[in-house]
């Protein structure tokens, strides 16, 4: 199951592990038209090909990606900046 | 039906399924759950080769399918399905009982664990140790190897292959590929997925020239056994239509969520078109039909899950009934066996035993799936050829560029039981494409081989419109860049 949360102030998070392109742009784009301009969204993945896709994806949405780490074995975390 | 309609409606068949422990929603449509070959599989069977070098298992170098010398009685086919890892629980003494000549592996990790080619040896490597220790002459020919989102459902499944023994004058091709689903936004256990999914398999038999004694050995499994007695129901529809034999008594991974695919075996008494040693420069570069299948389906899906996706595509002149009839029609296609494409490219292959002849025979053919064109280089690098590529020809270019540029896909010329590629001498270029028109295809000439002795792909900068995969772009020769 895809999970969205408030984590804090200004900062959502998304889950979505376990699902494979294109669910995790598509599930990325509708997060971030759920949050306000200015606010963070943390996007937890484990699709290799979305360490590519999702960056890329929200850039051409003119979001602002601050960071893509690895954070476990085949576990990333993107943070996207609303526009 | 208005949008919000077909979204409820979906919704509600998805909520059903979720009841029977299946999202459909979550799974990945058509070839996209393959592990990667070049980081991950090729790195780790290097290692495993370099342990077994001095037993009797040869790991064969990658082909599209195995290809057996085999009598008129064909081959047997015996299943064994393991654990991954050092708990596996495949024993020397079961290899020696069997005493195969030959093995079909299908690989199955976890997601996470497929991203790591150290992790992916660990997993493989007491499997391959194993059947080494049977000391048999064993040859490990085609192996695919997927991945799962659900740590709990990794496994090997190792198809047993025997000659059955008797004059060999013929050869016996054998295929083993798997999908999840081919359209989630369709029922699971709608004829089509598992048509699709059974064609997929096929694919890469019709390419090599087998279309004769079809057998199929299902890969087959669901959460629920209302949903896996249906998908059998449409296994043997499937069979009896076209006229394939479907083994059925045949052990099945009874672990993890939906699989749907086959271990496939067809005969052919000509030649399989694996000339690349002749590859001359002029020689010319044909397709089938229009490839990027999976463009559609993922665009639709998109439209689907997410209304401003929608109200954009409605904007471009797309809105969802016209997505949907767009994508109902390739589900279709996809559903189809490529059988023609093997019938028209008979009378282009040497008969068995006979000599390739550059005025009379094809020299390669492949098919386009996962890689989508990405396939013409592969190609290239087996001939040792460069390659010019002037078309890319799609079946639905607005899906291809829209989940391209919205990176709904890396690469949206990718598909699923797609079109062929196929190299020709010139001479014969016309007679070959009048055969595929006569067998319902569309094919067209994408380009020659411009030069041998030295790898690459030239190709239009059309394909930045299609794929933003950076390792497939780097490996190509993108004209005026």
């Amino acid at each position: 199951m895809v999970k969205f949360w408030k984590k804090g102030d200004k900062v959502y998070v998304l889950d979505v592990t376990g699902y494979t392109c294109p669910y995790p742009v598509i599930y990325m784009k509708n997060a971030l038209g759920r949050i306000g301009p200015g606010e963070t969204l943390e996007v937890i993945f484990d699709n290799p090909p979305s360490c590519e896709t999702l960056p890329e994806a929200a850039t051409e949405d003119g979001h602002e990606v601050v960071s893509l780490d690895k954070i476990g074995s085949g576990l990333w975390r993107l943070i996207v900046r609303r526009r | 039906m208005s949008y919000t309609e077909k979204v409820k409606e979906i919704k509600e068949m998805i909520e059903r399924y979720e009841e029977l422990g299946l999202n459909p929603l979550s799974l990945a449509t058509g070839c996209a759950v393959k592990v990667d070959l070049i980081r991950v599989v090729y790195p780790a069977l290097r290692d495993i080769n370099e342990e077994i070098r001095d037993s009797g298992l040869k790991i064969m170098p990658r082909e599209d399918a195995d290809i057996v010398e085999t009598s008129d009685e064909g081959v047997e086919l015996l299943r064994g399905i393991y654990r991954l890892g050092k708990e596996t629980d495949l024993q020397p003494e079961e290899i020696r009982r069997i005493k195969p000549e030959r093995c079909i592996v299908l690989v199955q990790v976890y997601q996470r664990y497929a991203d790591d080619p150290e992790k992916f040896r660990e997993l493989l490597e007491p499997i391959y140790l194993n059947l080494a220790r049977a000391g048999l002459e064993i040859y490990l020919g085609k192996g695919h190897s997927i991945s799962t989102p659900f740590e709990n459902d990794d496994f090997i499944l190792i198809d047993y292959i025997k000659s059955i023994e008797g004059d060999r004058h013929q050869y016996t091709i054998i295929n083993n590929d798997t999908i999840h689903i081919v359209d989630p936004t369709n029922p699971p256990t709608d004829y089509r997925q598992v048509a699709g999914a059974l064609s997929n398999s096929l694919n890469d038999v019709f390419i090599l020239g087998g279309y004769r004694n079809i057998r199929i050995a299902p890969v087959v499994n669901a959460p629920d056994d209302e949903i896996k007695s249906e998908l059998w129901r449409n296994i043997e529809n499937y069979g009896s239509r076209y006229g394939f034999e479907v083994i059925e008594d045949i052990q099945q991974p009874s672990r993890g969520r939906l699989l749907l695919g086959a271990t496939v075996m067809a005969e052919t008494d000509r030649e399989p078109p694996v000339f690349y040693q002749y590859v001359r420069p002029g020689m010319k570069i044909i397709a089938s039909r229009p490839l990027g299948e999976l463009a559609t389906i993922n665009v639709y899906l998109a439209a689907i899950l997410n209304e401003a996706i929608h109200r954009d595509l409605e904007g471009l002149g797309y809105d969802l009934s016209r997505i949907e009839k767009d994508k109902e029609e390739v589900f279709s296609l996809i559903s189809k066996p490529n059988i023609g494409f093997a019938r028209a490219i008979q009378r282009y292959l040497p008969e068995y035993g006979s000599n390739y002849d550059p005025d009379e025979h094809i020299l390669a053919a492949t098919d386009v799936t996962g890689p989508g064109i990405y396939v013409i280089y592969e190609l290239a690098e087996r001939m040792n050829a460069r390659l010019r590529i002037d078309k890319i020809p799609l079946l639905k270019p607005f899906y291809s560029q829209y989940a391209s540029s919205n990176y709904l896909m890396l690469n949206a010329t990718s598909g699923t039981n797609g079109g062929h590629i196929i190299v020709a001498p010139d001479n014969i270029t016309e007679d070959i494409m009048g055969d595929l028109r006569r067998e319902g295809y569309q094919p067209i000439v994408l380009g020659e081989v411009s030069e041998v002795g030295q790898i690459g792909v030239e190709i239009t900068p059309e394909v930045k419109r299609y794929v933003k995969d950076r390792r497939i772009l780097e490996k190509l020769i993108i004209a005026n860049n």
